[in-house]
């Protein structure tokens, strides 16, 4: 008698993990609970002892349970560090198979995972281990004991590490760095252009810059040259760019960039010209032509082109004559 | 800190600072914080680039590379099809030759491609703009690109929601309302109606119109979409209430209304294609096998989901599959649910944001399943040509070849010369496409769908009103596509053969060449030559399946070249096969003989004098397209 209670007491255990642990709610019920939780139980949400909040999830329904869990691991993962009983929770969170699905409703069609606890609490052990490297990292560095190819492994926490870490240094201390950098010939090794990039915004190079655009051009590549505007003085932009012409990869964002934001400069605009000389990106540089805002150049540009038929001319003059009307 | 991460920081504490601004969210890299939302991945900023890039680019730089291809090649031109509702000029891209006829002469269709209808899916203007790049870069490659260009006609629209995509780039790390159902900034959907280009102004975020639920025939009849101003699905006032909307059906009058059979819209994600069935049956299958091309193209890892008819939620795929009777689809690009796909945190709504790393495959991928699933759509496979040259001589034994009069093609036979036993023979079909892919310009297979040859050719006769047949060995022909083929590399099959010793020409009533073969993407030809294919109302007219049938969109195997002809219909049925008697054995060629003196060639002299046939046939010149 006993062995069937224990056997019905299992199954009906069974059941209920099984069948309750993936909750479906909609687009709306997802926002409605994370604005109750945020707003009206905010002072839950920022509850960090463990037995707290135990507490509470043990009283709630799986989507409840499931939204209060991934806001809290949220919370964790702003933390800088977490406590024993904080680390053995997000253990536990790890082997956790709560879920919550939605079909939104841009895509009815589709079941998707909304929140899965397993993975919220892998993303913030990931998060608070970067932040935990980082420190550990700038440490080594103040002690002058850094090794850094340890730190140069792609797609591993240590290189996300020195990314996070390098974001929140000092224009002296991002300058240091790259002084140590090229001692130890260390560019070379630099898995992507995600370290040098960041370094670079922090204190600008020339010498940096020109090996940035003798590597192989990647997404970081463009995004700091994207950002120059902001980060650079026009000087130091133009020089910049004028390397950047050099690397066909980069040829149409600089021409671009020459046109949109430096045009009024001479330095700029001999680039220009010389880019619509150039075979290779001289449809690039016609075409950015529409950008240039300075009156002398346009019209000198127009009237060279004037007597010109051939039909990158025309779309030289075309082009000049949209950027008159902008 | 840079001072573009300060910038958003001011803008974090003006929000938090006037009390009447909405809360805003930053996603960032691996930063955590209260309003931050770490992807676990690079935050993609849009960039200033002419040229692809790992990443995404400005609407403004894919804009004048738009125009910059209209500048640089005269099979583009740019068309204003209205204006967005801020009074943005919208633009499709007219693509192809000027002409509205194939190099067959016969009539061109057109297709419709929309990209930008939901301002966050950034991936959809870099996969139009990949479509267009891939027609500009390849032009006058002998090939695929040439093929669609000379023989399709293409209106692509690859920013449709233009104010909505300009407002997702001013905020590219920055949203509002909750960080599990972000919207606005980088996470806006809808048009910009009633919307300011602030983030932080409160109760307008929500604003705008959902396009994807403002089109006939079933605007507002689903629970899929909402009268609520606010919501995500917002319909709109009426269908086609919005100028987008107006703009994207403008596209189908620069298609040609008549013309028009294909329809895709690009969207992300989910990794799937969906589209509506209509009441057209054979409508619904062709949709079914293109979307199978497109799917085979990147070894099925979309998947597909049709429809039923008479039902929707107010999808642009629906109007064009119900209006026009189109192939019609709308595609979700990857991934399937979020960034976790890519090493990120997998947030909420994290698909919307393709790492930058991933954009080029992305675009490739796209590309190559909409180029498969528009060749599919140009037109079946037919055959054009038929040469047969004596190896030893060079001497063109049989050309015949299909010539348009009026509204058919007839057999134009310029020279015959009867057919010897033992002699080497080379022959050359000819078709009217592209047959094979290519990869660095070696013949390939195209998933499931076909493989490197995937052709069989025989000769069969009747002699004594009984059925014989000449099998040929197609292993040892080869598409060709260094310079013997008519117009697209891999449109014509060279093939050695020769006939039993007891070959007789004259005791042959009836002698037709029998080609069964499928186009790169599995599409039988077209078995019947003499009338011409064509998409009507939704399917193909006179492509005719191995006995005849119109109805089935099936095709099958072509007996139209007949060397002796008897007069006799195409589809009689055949005469009954030979009675066991061992003359004339159907023989396999080329056949290496040991034994009969005079016989066949040894396999390497038969090699050098396909060479010499080859270098013969270029330097007189073989080019037969138009
Ligand atoms: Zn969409």
């Amino acid at each position: 008698m006993k062995t069937l209670i224990y056997i019905t007491m299992l199954g009906m255990y069974c059941l209920l993990t099984n069948s309750a642990l993936s909750q479906i709610v909609s687009e709306n019920q997802l926002r409605d609970k994370i604005s109750y939780w945020n707003e009206s139980k905010s002072d839950i949400v920022k509850l960090q002892s463990v037995d707290q909040i135990q507490n509470v999830l043990d009283k709630l329904d799986d989507a409840d349970r499931a939204v209060l869990s991934h806001l809290w691991l949220t919370k964790l993962s702003e933390l800088e560090q977490v406590n024993a009983g904080q680390k053995h929770w997000l253990d536990n969170m790890l082997k956790s198979d709560l879920t919550l699905s939605g079909y939104l409703d841009d895509h009815p069609e589709k079941l998707l995972d909304l929140i899965t606890i397993s993975r919220s609490a892998k993303s913030t052990i990931r998060l608070l281990n970067v932040k935990h490297l980082a420190t550990v990292l700038s440490q080594q560095w103040q002690q002058d004991a850094v090794e850094w190819t340890n730190w140069l492994e792609p797609q591993t926490s240590n290189y996300a590490a020195l990314i996070h870490w390098l974001k929140t240094t000092s224009p002296e201390q991002a300058k240091r760095i790259s002084a140590q950098w090229l001692n130890a010939d260390l560019l070379p090794s630099l898995p992507d252009n995600h370290a040098l990039t960041v370094l670079l915004t922090k204190n600008y190079s020339l010498e940096l810059v020109g090996y940035l655009v003798q590597r192989r051009a990647d997404e970081f590549t463009y995004q700091y040259y994207q950002q120059l505007p902001q980060t650079s003085d026009s000087f130091s932009a133009i020089a910049q760019l004028d390397l950047a012409l050099g690397n066909s990869d980069l040829a149409s964002q600089a021409i671009l960039a020459l046109a949109t934001h430096y045009s009024h400069e001479l330095s700029a605009q001999t680039l220009i010209k010389n880019a619509l000389h150039k075979p290779s990106t001289q449809w690039f540089a016609i075409t950015a032509l529409e950008k240039v805002k300075d009156e002398e150049f346009r019209t000198a540009l127009l009237k060279r082109y004037d007597s010109d038929a051939s039909s990158l001319a025309k779309a030289a003059k075309k082009q000049l004559k949209k950027g008159e009307s902008l | 800190m840079t001072r573009f991460s300060l910038q958003i920081l001011c803008w974090g504490l003006a929000a938090f600072s006037i009390s009447l601004s909405a809360v805003t969210f930053t996603y960032t890299n691996t930063e955590t914080g209260p309003n931050n939302i770490p992807l676990g991945l690079v935050v993609p900023i849009p960039v200033d680039s002419l040229t692809p890039i790992p990443g995404f680019r400005t609407y403004n730089s894919l804009n004048l590379r738009h125009v910059q291809m209209t500048d640089a090649s005269e099979l583009f031109t740019q068309i204003q099809i209205g204006q967005t509702v801020n009074g943005r000029a919208i633009f499709a891209y007219s693509i192809g030759d000027a002409d509205t006829v194939t190099i067959n002469g016969d009539r061109e269709g057109s297709a419709l491609i929309n990209g930008g209808i939901h301002a966050r899916e950034w991936q959809t203007p870099e996969a139009v703009t990949g479509y267009m790049e891939y027609l500009f870069d390849n032009q006058g490659d002998q090939h695929l690109a040439q093929f669609l260009l000379e023989n399709m006609h293409f209106v692509v629209i690859p920013v449709l929601n233009i104010d909505g995509f300009l407002q997702t780039q001013r905020f590219p790390n920055l949203v509002t309302d909750t960080s599990s159902t972000p919207r606005d900034g980088r996470m806006r959907r809808k048009n910009m109606r009633d919307v300011d280009e602030d983030i932080d102004t409160l109760g307008d975020n929500l604003n705008g119109i959902d396009l994807n639920r403002n089109n006939a025939p079933y605007w507002a009849t689903s629970n899929s979409s909402s009268n609520d101003v606010s919501s995500l699905v917002y319909h709109g006032a009426s269908p086609a209430s919005e100028p987008e909307t107006q703009a994207l059906q403008q596209g189908a009058t620069v298609a040609g209304e008549d013309r028009l059979r294909f329809y895709i819209d690009t969207h992300s994600f989910t990794q799937k294609y969906f589209a509506s069935y209509t009441n057209n049956s054979r409508r619904n299958s062709v949709n079914d096998r293109i979307a199978l091309i497109m799917r085979a193209a990147n070894n099925f890892k979309y998947e597909y989901d049709p429809t039923p008819a008479n039902v929707g939620i107010g999808l642009t795929d629906e109007y064009f599959a119900n209006t026009y009777q189109a192939i019609s689809y709308t595609l979700e690009t990857e991934p399937a649910q979020s960034n976790a796909e890519y090493g990120g945190t997998g947030v909420s709504h994290s698909g919307f944001v393709l790492p930058n790393a991933e954009v080029p495959r992305m675009r490739t991928e796209t590309t190559n399943a909409t180029m498969a699933g528009l060749y599919a759509m140009t037109y079946p496979p037919s055959l054009t040509g038929l040469e047969i040259v004596r190896t030893r001589d060079q001497v063109s034994v049989f050309v015949g070849q299909f010539v348009k009069q009026g509204e058919e093609r007839v057999l134009n036979v310029s020279s015959t010369e009867p057919l010897q036993g033992e002699e080497q023979y080379q022959l050359f079909v000819r078709f009217n496409k592209p047959m094979r892919q290519l990869e660095n310009g070696e013949v390939v297979g195209f998933s499931n769908l076909s493989n490197p040859i995937g052709i069989s050719l025989e000769l069969t006769g009747t002699i004594d009103a009984q059925e014989i047949v000449y099998d040929m060995d197609t292993s040892q022909g080869e598409w060709l596509v260094d310079n013997e083929f008519s117009r697209y590399k891999t449109d014509t099959f060279s093939q050695p053969f020769s006939l039993p010793s007891n070959f007789d020409w004259s005791a042959h009533t009836l002698l037709s060449l029998s080609a069964t073969a499928k186009d790169f993407t599995g599409q039988n030809l077209d078995a019947d030559t003499s009338t011409i294919a064509d998409w009507q109302n939704g399917s193909w007219s006179d492509y005719e399946d191995s006995n005849g049938n119109s109805n089935n969109d099936q095709g099958g195997t072509n007996k139209a070249f007949r060397l002796i002809d008897d007069g006799s219909d195409l589809f009689a049925p055949s005469a009954p096969p030979p009675t066991p008697t061992p003359t004339p054995a159907p023989t396999p060629s080329p056949t290496p003989s040991s034994s009969s003196g005079g016989g066949a060639l040894p396999m390497g002299m038969l090699m050098l004098l396909i060479v010499i046939a080859r270098r013969r046939l270029s330097a007189i010149g073989h080019k037969k397209g138009r």
